[in-house]
């Protein structure tokens, strides 16, 4: 995977996690075993979110769409292109979830349902061990990446927001943010 | 040396009336740039506090098309407590009793902040 940003955060981000380009040929050698499953796996994600009583009015009247959303999302990230657009995709995911009004709580247990979801998954699905060893690795990563994106999404829209509504600068947020548990 | 200058302006307004109990030079940001503050005040917090009181001020005389921010005004049952610009980088925060008269709090912390917008200058 070629990183395409200049943002220092993505970048230890990036080379941290360690993700590189045998992450994307992995990606691409399992997209046939994985494709056929992403449904199953967003029917049962989204029967998951049904059943507690603080995901459920979020997702009630809209079930469908959402799922077409969410399955839409984890097919591209089988689709190979991982650069600005990728990155930019991620960031645009956390500013819808700011509109809608949709806590950063559903993107955490989305991301940890399907951690929890794959090793069972690729294991059924993909005879070779290493194979499947190796694309638990990358998307795991992947799935790490996007979180952190979304994530810092979430966190820049909420402060955006905060900041023009008080008139402060960010490094006054960020003292209010840090000087003591009290503020 | 201006350090020094401005924590005299300081200690020359806390001086200045016996219900005056402290004061402090705050950057828009929320950094003390000096205080003369009570003991037990945490001036790391009460500068934050300050900054973000004087900007929400700012944006809520600009909302309800009030003009130019002139001052805020916090007072509580044991006294007030008045932020006003020092320019347009810093905000001059002081702590008064309850018994001050609040004119000559006007006076003794636009004076000191005036003081203290030459020396930052």
């Amino acid at each position: 995977m070629q990183l395409q940003s200049n943002d220092p955060n993505i970048q230890t981000f990036w080379h941290v996690c360690g993700l590189d380009k045998d992450d994307e040929s992995i990606l691409w050698t399992v997209r046939g075993y994985i494709l056929p499953l992403i449904p199953g796996l967003t029917d049962a994600f989204y029967e998951t979110l049904a059943t507690d009583p603080q995901t459920a009015p979020l997702i009630e009247g809209r079930v469908e769409q959402l799922k077409r959303t969410h399955v839409a999302w984890l097919e591209s990230l089988f689709n190979g292109g991982y650069g600005a657009d990728f990155i930019r995709r991620q960031q645009q995911i956390g500013e819808v979830h700011v509109r809608a009004k949709i806590p950063p709580t559903f993107v955490a247990a989305s991301m940890s349902f399907l951690r929890g979801a794959l090793p069972d998954v690729l294991a059924a699905n993909i005879a070779d061990k290493d194979d499947a060893k190796a694309a638990m690795g990358t998307l795991l990563r992947l799935f790490d990446l996007c979180q952190f994106l979304i994530d810092r999404s979430y966190d820049g829209t909420l402060s955006d927001g905060l900041m023009g509504n008080l008139g402060i600068s960010p490094a006054l947020l960020a003292r209010l943010q840090t000087v003591g548990k009290k503020i | 040396m201006r350090e020094d200058q401005i924590r005299t302006i300081l200690t020359d307004l806390n001086g200045g009336s016996a219900d005056i109990e402290a004061s402090a030079l705050i950057s828009t940001d929320g950094l003390i740039i000096s205080s003369a503050l009570a003991a037990g005040m945490d001036e790391d917090r009460i500068s934050a506090m300050v900054a973000a009181m004087l900007s929400l001020g700012e944006r809520t005389a600009a909302e309800l098309s009030r003009g130019n921010l002139e001052q805020v005004m916090i007072s509580g049952t044991q006294g007030h407590v008045l932020i006003i610009h020092a320019g347009n980088d810093a905000v001059l925060c002081t702590i008064a009793g309850k018994q001050i008269k609040l004119g000559l709090l006007f006076i003794d912390a636009s004076r000191a902040a005036k003081a203290a917008t030459a020396i930052l200058r």
